[in-house]
């Protein structure tokens, strides 16, 4: 642990303080120790000099009261009363002195005695003067007590002197031995004062170079402190603003709790819908998987069944189309057939039941043969148009078109050579087709017999032949520059059976009808364009 | 033998139309008949004789016929006046023995009736009893 230069020197300063005060106490000590020895000297002198003052005081009271008792003169008394007066002062000073010296003070008290005794004894003399006379004191004196008082007194303040200059001998030697001990330890303590005070002040001059420096410093400081409060107040400014922000924030802060709460609710709400949704999303996860399956076992079935599909589409509609022909047929077999049925039937009824006349009779019969005629051609046709629905499987063989054509020419000579009739063909793509001869015969022979019957009688008729070899099927043209026909009016009943479109030319409505059925025997399809009075044109399309 | 015309038949089949006026004559004893086996003249001889030689007629029409059919007929029928579809009782006249074609006869205001062929004696007094 580091401590500061200010505590050291404080720590300095305090101990040697702390040392100033134990040497000072020393010092006054060993002071009072050297005072106490000088006393005890002077003490000794005074002893020594109250002894003697009490020997001299004790002389002076023997040669006092002898001059009273010689010349019994009173004014002698009065010295003497004054000379006691101080000797027992003296001696209660020497009491004093002695107190703590219990020989000398024995000694004393042995001294106080024999003064008593001493005054005592010249009281006694002085009565005896003044009341007996001289006589009386010099009896009285005989014994020569005085003396011996006195040398007692004398003896003993010897004794006094002699004991006290012993011990004024030894404390003298110890005061001098105290005084040569004060002065070096004197010595002593100034030097370790001295050294103490040169520490201090080398401390000092540490610290107060170091407290230059810190002034220095200090002085940075208050520089940067300024600084710092400038920026503590642009911060304290931007607090207020933060503070402001703050609030703003708390509300928003609320707001967000509480929206944050409506979230949670709604959260959950959601994650049970999620749950629901996911236990339903499982659920249809497999029943997605196994639709799946099915629908591969189906796609599989589904092609499966497409291919038979398309020919099954094809064969309804084949079927259909053939229904429809069969019941087309049905109805104008019938139709047909009942008209010269109907007329035989009238007849007969007016035959039978009217009186006619010979010539309706004949007229009649005539009807009925006619009407007979009519339906044997009609059984005919039937037998013919049958034959060729029935007989799908001819015998194939390879047809070429031109000769065919060039067969038909040579076997209508009859109708051609008589009018202007002209037959041209051109078959550069393809002359030649695999089919059953005979129907395809028929429908060259029926093609050209309608063109020469429905010529235009003004004009030169031109029958033109074509064949385009297509993508996948061949195509025959046959065209005319005949009467044509109003195909809006007619279009759908130009191939039907006993149609017939023209007054005044001779026709069943068979032949068309024929051509159709052939074409579609050998499965084909025709199809027909036309003008009135500019000609018509008729489409054949074998498949290859 | 009156002008008037009483009795118009328009059929392509020349023996039925024989038979018919022969039927009529000797039923009604009736002289005022008129035949077409060309629809077309038929059409024409009525737009142009209304309040001349027609007054009042029965039309035997039939209906399958070339170039021009009985529909076809009707067709062109629907668009004379009403003065003349006032003066002419249309009935089909038809071998056809079709449930079809007795209901698309329906379909035409101007058709009173539809008649199988042959035309007998009771099938005339009927109609002439509703019409005269």
């Amino acid at each position: 642990m580091k401590i500061s230069v200010r505590y050291k020197l404080f720590a300095i300063s305090f101990i040697i303080l702390g040392i100033n005060v134990v040497l000072g106490l020393a010092v006054y000590k060993s002071d009072r120790k050297l005072l106490d020895s000088e006393q005890w000297v002077q003490h000794s002198e005074q002893v020594i000099i109250q002894s003697s003052n009490i020997r001299s005081l004790a002389r002076e009271m023997q040669i006092t009261s002898r001059d009273f008792l010689i010349t019994d003169d009173s004014a002698f008394l009065e010295p003497l009363n004054h000379t006691q007066k101080a000797a027992f002062n003296y001696i209660g000073l020497l009491r004093q002195l002695t107190r703590d010296n219990p020989a000398q003070l024995k000694l004393t008290d042995s001294l106080d005695l024999y003064m008593h005794k001493l005054v005592n004894y010249s009281s006694k003399t002085i009565e005896l003067r003044s009341k007996q006379g001289l006589s009386s004191v010099i009896a009285y004196t005989a014994d020569k007590s005085r003396r011996r008082y006195t040398n007692r007194i004398n003896q003993i303040a010897n004794a006094i002197q002699g004991h006290e200059d012993i011990l004024f001998k030894q404390r003298k030697q110890m005061n001098a031995r105290n005084e040569m001990a004060f002065g070096r330890f004197s010595l002593i303590i100034f030097i370790l004062m001295a050294g103490f005070t040169i520490l201090l002040v080398i401390v000092a001059g540490k610290y107060l170079y170091q407290a230059k420096e810190k002034r220095k410093r200090a002085a940075e400081l208050l520089i940067a402190n300024d600084e710092l409060l400038f920026q503590n107040k642009e911060k304290g400014d931007r607090a207020a603003e933060l503070l402001i922000a703050n609030k703003e924030l708390l509300f928003q802060n609320e707001e967000k709790e509480k929206r944050a709460e409506e979230l949670l609710v709604a959260n959950k709400e959601l994650l049970f819908q999620n749950e629901e949704k996911e236990k339903r999303a499982k659920e249809l996860t497999i029943a997605n998987k196994e639709l799946l399956f099915q629908n591969n076992e189906k796609g599989k079935r589904a092609e499966e069944l497409k291919l038979s599909e398309i020919e099954r589409i094809e064969m309804v509609d084949e079927l259909l189309q053939r229904n429809k022909e069969l019941e087309q047929f049905a109805y104008i077999v019938s139709h047909n057939l009942r008209a010269p049925v109907a007329n035989i039937l009238g007849a007969s009824n007016a035959l039978n039941d009217m009186g006619l006349s010979t010539e309706e009779k004949i007229i009649l019969n005539k009807g009925i043969h006619t009407s007979v005629i009519k339906i044997d051609e009609i059984i005919h046709d039937l037998n013919h148009i049958l034959q060729v629905k029935g007989k799908v499987n001819e015998t194939k063989e390879l047809v070429n078109f031109s000769g065919l054509v060039d067969d038909i020419k040579a076997s209508i000579t009859h109708l051609t050579d008589k009018d202007d009739i002209e037959i041209k063909y051109d078959f550069p793509d393809v002359n030649e087709y695999f089919t059953v001869k005979p129907y395809l015969y028929s429908i060259f022979l029926n093609l050209i017999s309608n063109s020469v019957k429905y010529r235009r009688p003004d004009s030169h008729c031109v029958i033109e032949i074509m064949s385009h070899l297509l993508k996948n099927k061949i195509e025959l043209i046959f065209s005319d520059n005949g009467t044509g026909i109003d195909l809006k009016k007619k279009g759908e009943q130009v191939f039907g059976l006993y149609k017939r479109f023209h007054e005044n030319i001779e026709g069943k409505g068979i032949g068309l009808f024929m051509v159709k059925t052939q074409v579609e025997t050998l499965g084909g399809k025709i199809s027909i364009k036309s003008q009135e009075n500019v000609g018509t044109e008729f489409k054949i399309e074998f498949g290859i | 033998m009156s002008g008037d015309i009483k009795y118009i038949i328009v059929d392509d089949d020349a023996i039925n139309n024989m038979i018919c006026t022969l039927m009529l004559k000797r039923t009604l004893h009736e002289a005022g008949i008129k035949t077409f086996e060309e629809p077309l003249e038929g059409l024409v001889f009525i737009q142009n004789n209304v309040n001349g030689l027609i007054t009042h007629s029965v039309l035997f029409l039939d209906i399958h016929m070339p170039v021009l059919t009985g529909w076809d007929f009707l067709g062109q029928y629907e668009n004379f006046s009403e003065e003349i579809k006032k003066q002419i009782s249309i009935y089909l006249l038809s071998s056809s023995i079709s449930q079809h074609d007795r209901d698309k006869a329906k379909n035409y205001k101007s058709v009173k009736g539809f008649i199988s062929k042959p035309l007998t004696t009771a099938k005339i007094l009927s109609i002439a009893g509703n019409e005269f």
